[in-house]
């Protein structure tokens, strides 16, 4: 009988082995073939949410949303995924990067979720794409709304763009899936959320062929809202208008509520955001222009102050008490620190000065004085009172601080210590120090407003922000008649632009650090910044034009044109 | 009358059957009917196996072997169905001898060996007569279910040395000739699928992908029968034919899938019963040619579902769709009743 229970035992041994198989695989890995057969059979649909529109101050439409079409692939239902991507870049070759670029994104979302392979499908590529489905029944066209930007050439930085999430983005945020649209920079960027609404989901039950048996709204969609911004078109064509071919930045901001109405870095071109290839070529030879038509030079650009610092100096010596404003240097032009000699901009020197006449005639014998007298650590605690190291917090997400130099920061960045002499320099806004141009509007707003640090809003939805800056009504007087003096006296450096409108301001000009300084001269930078009308300040305006000179030249008549056609 | 019947035999078997046809009619009304005309046409074959006797059907063996040799070899000119010469086209069904010729083959087997007029050399070759032209269909998964019936052939004679060495060489060349000349592509897809699972992207793999997820996600208490996806949507191939286990264990679960397990293995211990209490050498030995196959086709099958074995053309018996198996089964499971009941020497000699 020894076979027949050979037999049996084999019989027993492969059973139990059997059961031991299921028992795997129904109990122990339920859950993995349950999700895995929940994949089988179900697809997602999303109906991308209104996007909001952005309007200007005048009600011209910013940003809106346009219909259209893109290529769309459940990964799931693919069967030669090698194959069906060849084909589909042998078909449009035109389109590889971007068909590979998002091909490498593929495994990001669940496999219920479509990937999307190309985006803004042109009318000459439809009857291809629609022969191609037909071989490929996994690849659909979906309708999406797209943003189209009519005024990006005036508006392109303050508004921003959006495009497609990156693998950073979804990596930062994995909330977000592929092929989804969200805003990279500006207005788009920072008001990402109160725009974008929710999109609407659909979750779709196919079988083994893919055709639809049933469906049901997973999740509500929610209409994005517009947005209404403090940004007059018409003022931002008058900055392009003024400013020409000439680099620099212009802003303008109402000192009652911080409503900012310019918003303006040049070159402004007519800017595509980087989403098909065509756009993303062109989008590369922006990046690699000289002039750096990206950069958003308003909240971004950096720049020594020159001049425009020297006020931060007065109201130091005002306030800490030890310099009187009456106080008289004699300026012969120049001044001798060591065996270094430091020279005024009018070389004929400016003779008798008080702290009035020093700021009025921008007098710098007068400041280089005054500076050594503080020292650095005065003059860099009072920067910092005006928050120079600080964003303003305007609406914006990529804003840049300013900065101001320490002695700590000499020794522990720098590895030498502070000197002297650079504390000269840093006494008329040169040398280590460096602000943005909306960081200068805001400062003097200070002075405009009484004593208002505004934190200006480029959306009519955020509310006015501001800091009172601790400084006497004295000092802010004082410093305000300066500036109103530097436009309406004869003897100021801002003459020129004296006009019907009472505006008050300084002029600045700040030599450019270069390392080939010394084999070619490169022009300064030209600042002007102001406010008007000058006895009761509605609105403050800071220009920068680089590389052009003197600011009472080039910057001043700038801001005192859009002070003017702003107020009219 | 006699009672001819053995209740446990024909309980368990028609439990199966009702399972199958539950089944079957949830896949497709057409199918269903089908089946169940066969299931009548099966029953009718096993209380009419259990009347005349197996002793009847042991005495012609010669001729019936004969007859479905004849049969089978005639396939070699039939129309594909599939890649595969499997069928006879017999007015409106389809006749495939090859399921036949696995009773029909024990009982062959098993009346030779009785008689001992022939060298057991020479059983085993004619044995293997079927096998040949099985490769020649080509039928993968049949030619490895004769295999399992000579096994068992060899496994229960007298050691001979020369017998296992002459199957082992005849093993191999007909692999390799297989390999070469017979096996489609198709077919070798499927064994290098299943030997090397990670490079393959085909069809195969994909049938084996979709029943694991069918049997896993049924986990304990499975879907019940209104929400399966597998099943329903039709991810599950095959699953009223070779793959119907995968869609009972994600309906049912693991308990379903245990329950239909054992009443497999009660029906194949209480044969092995059956043969161990049998009077004479040839009924027991035909009940252990009859489970070789009966088991090896439940093993494979249920294994095959679960991706143990390659995936090949081995219905589960009694379950699966078909009706050339069913009622050979029965035939089959006749057999086997007929010897429970006649052990006590009360049938005519």
């Amino acid at each position: 009988m020894k076979k027949e229970q050979t037999f049996s035992f084999l019989l027993v041994l492969i059973f139990s082995i059997i059961i031991l198989k299921y028992y795997n695989l129904q109990i122990r890995q339920g859950k993995f073939y349950d999700e895995l057969a929940t994949k089988n059979h179900i697809r997602q649909i999303i109906n991308p949410a209104y996007r909001g529109a952005l309007w200007s101050e005048e009600n011209f439409i910013l940003a809106k949303n346009e219909v259209d079409y893109d290529l769309i692939l459940y990964l799931e239902e693919l069967k030669d995924p090698e194959k069906f991507i060849n084909d589909l870049i042998n078909l449009l070759p035109l389109r590889k990067e971007e068909i590979l670029g998002r091909w490498k994104q593929k495994n990001l979302n669940p496999s219920y979720i479509p990937i999307t392979l190309i985006s803004s499908i042109e009318p000459e590529e439809l009857p291809l794409i629609e022969q191609f489905k037909i071989k490929y029944p996994e690849a659909s066209i979906k309708k999406t709304l797209k943003r189209d930007y009519p005024f990006s050439d005036l508006l392109f930085h303050a508004v921003g763009y959006i495009s497609e999430t990156s693998l950073q983005d979804i990596k930062e945020n994995p909330n977000l899936k592929q092929g989804e649209w969200i805003g990279k920079t500006g207005i788009e960027k920072s008001y990402e959320e109160y725009l974008k609404g929710k999109d609407e989901i659909w979750q779709i039950v196919v079988d083994s062929r893919e055709k639809e048996v049933s469906r049901y709204l997973l999740k509500k969609g929610k209409t994005g809202k517009d947005l209404k911004t403090n940004l007059s078109l018409n003022l931002q064509r008058k900055a392009k208008e003024l400013f020409g071919e000439q680099k620099g930045a212009a802003v303008l901001f109402n000192l009652k509520n911080g409503a900012v109405h310019l918003y303006f870095s040049s070159p402004s071109k007519k800017i595509m955001p980087p989403i098909s290839s065509k756009a993303k070529a062109i989008w590369k030879n922006l990046f690699l222009d000289p002039s750096l038509p990206l950069l958003d030079r308003v909240s971004q650009g950096t720049y020594p102050p020159g001049s425009i610092f020297k006020v931060i100096l007065a109201v130091a010596a005002l306030e800490e008490g030890i310099w009187s404003a009456d106080k008289k240097i004699i300026c012969h032009g120049h001044f001798k620190f060591g065996d270094r000699i430091f020279r005024c901009w009018n070389q004929k020197g400016h003779g008798v000065v008080d702290l009035h006449k020093a700021i009025v005639e921008s007098c710098d014998v007068y400041f280089y004085n005054l500076g050594l007298f503080l020292g650095l650590n005065r003059i860099e605690k009072w920067a910092n009172i005006f928050e120079i190291d600080k964003k303003t917090n305007i609406d914006l997400f990529f804003e840049k601080a300013g900065f101001v130099p320490s002695e700590e920061w000499s020794l522990k960045e720098r590895k030498i210590p502070w000197f002297a002499g650079e504390t000269v320099s840093l006494s008329i806004g040169q040398g280590p120090i460096l602000v943005t141009p909306l960081k200068i509007a805001q400062i003097y707003g200070v002075f405009a407003s009484g004593g208002k640090l505004i934190s200006p809003s480029l959306a009519k939805i955020k509310n006015l922000e501001y800091k009172n800056i601790k400084i006497s009504e004295n000092t802010l007087n004082f410093i305000k008649n300066a500036l109103i003096d530097v436009v309406e006296k004869p003897n100021g450096t801002a003459y020129r632009i004296k006009s019907e409108i009472k505006i008050g301001g300084k002029t600045g000009t700040a030599q450019v650090m270069s390392e080939e300084k010394r084999k070619k001269y490169i022009k300064e930078h030209s600042w002007f910044v102001g406010f008007a009308p000058a006895e009761n300040p509605e609105y403050v305006c800071a220009v920068i034009v680089e590389n052009a000179g003197h600011g009472s030249e080039v910057a001043a008549p700038i801001a005192k044109e859009l002070l003017t056609f702003q107020l009219k | 009358m006699k009672n001819y019947l053995n209740p446990a035999i024909l309980i368990s078997i028609i439990i199966l059957n009702i399972s199958g046809l539950f089944f079957i009619r949830t896949f497709s009304l057409n199918s269903f009917k089908n089946q169940l005309i066969f299931f009548f046409i099966g029953i009718f074959i096993f209380l009419f196996v259990s009347k005349v006797g197996h002793s009847t059907f042991l005495r012609f063996s010669q001729i019936i072997y004969f007859i479905f040799l004849i049969l089978l070899f005639l396939t070699l000119f039939s129309k594909p169905i599939s890649n595969t010469k499997a069928w006879l086209h017999i007015g409106f069904f389809n006749l495939q001898p090859s399921e036949w010729l696995k009773p029909v083959l024990c009982l062959f087997v098993a009346e030779e060996m009785r008689r001992k007029s022939l060298k057991l050399i020479n059983i085993f070759l004619l044995s293997t007569i079927p096998l040949i032209i099985i490769f020649l269909q080509p039928d993968f998964g049949t030619a490895l279910v004769f295999i399992a019936i000579l096994s068992v052939f060899l496994f229960f004679q007298r050691f001979s040395f020369s017998l296992l060495i002459s199957f082992i060489i005849f093993a191999f060349f007909s692999a390799v000739f297989s390999w070469f000349f017979i096996l489609k592509p198709y077919q070798k897809q499927r064994i290098i699928n299943f030997l090397f699972p990670k490079y393959s992207q085909s069809p195969t793999a994909y049938q084996s992908k979709q029943s694991l997820i069918a049997v896993g996600s049924g986990k304990l208490f499975g879907k019940g029968f209104s929400k399966t996806t597998q099943s329903q949507l039709r991810f599950l191939p095959a699953q009223h034919t070779d793959f119907i286990f995968a869609g009972i264990a994600e309906r049912l679960g693991f308990l379903g899938s245990l329950i239909h397990i054992i009443i497999y293995m009660f029906l194949i211990f209480y044969s092995i019963h059956i043969a161990n209490t049998a009077p004479n050498y040839e009924e027991k030995i035909l009940i252990y040619l009859i489970l070789s196959y009966f088991s090896f086709h439940i093993i494979y099958n249920m294994g095959m579902v679960v991706a143990l074995f390659p995936i090949t053309g081995i219905p589960l018996l009694f379950l699966s769709y078909g009706g050339s198996s069913l009622t050979a089964s029965f035939f089959a499971f006749g057999l086997i009743n007929s010897i429970s009941q006649r052990r006590f020497g009360d049938y005519e000699i």
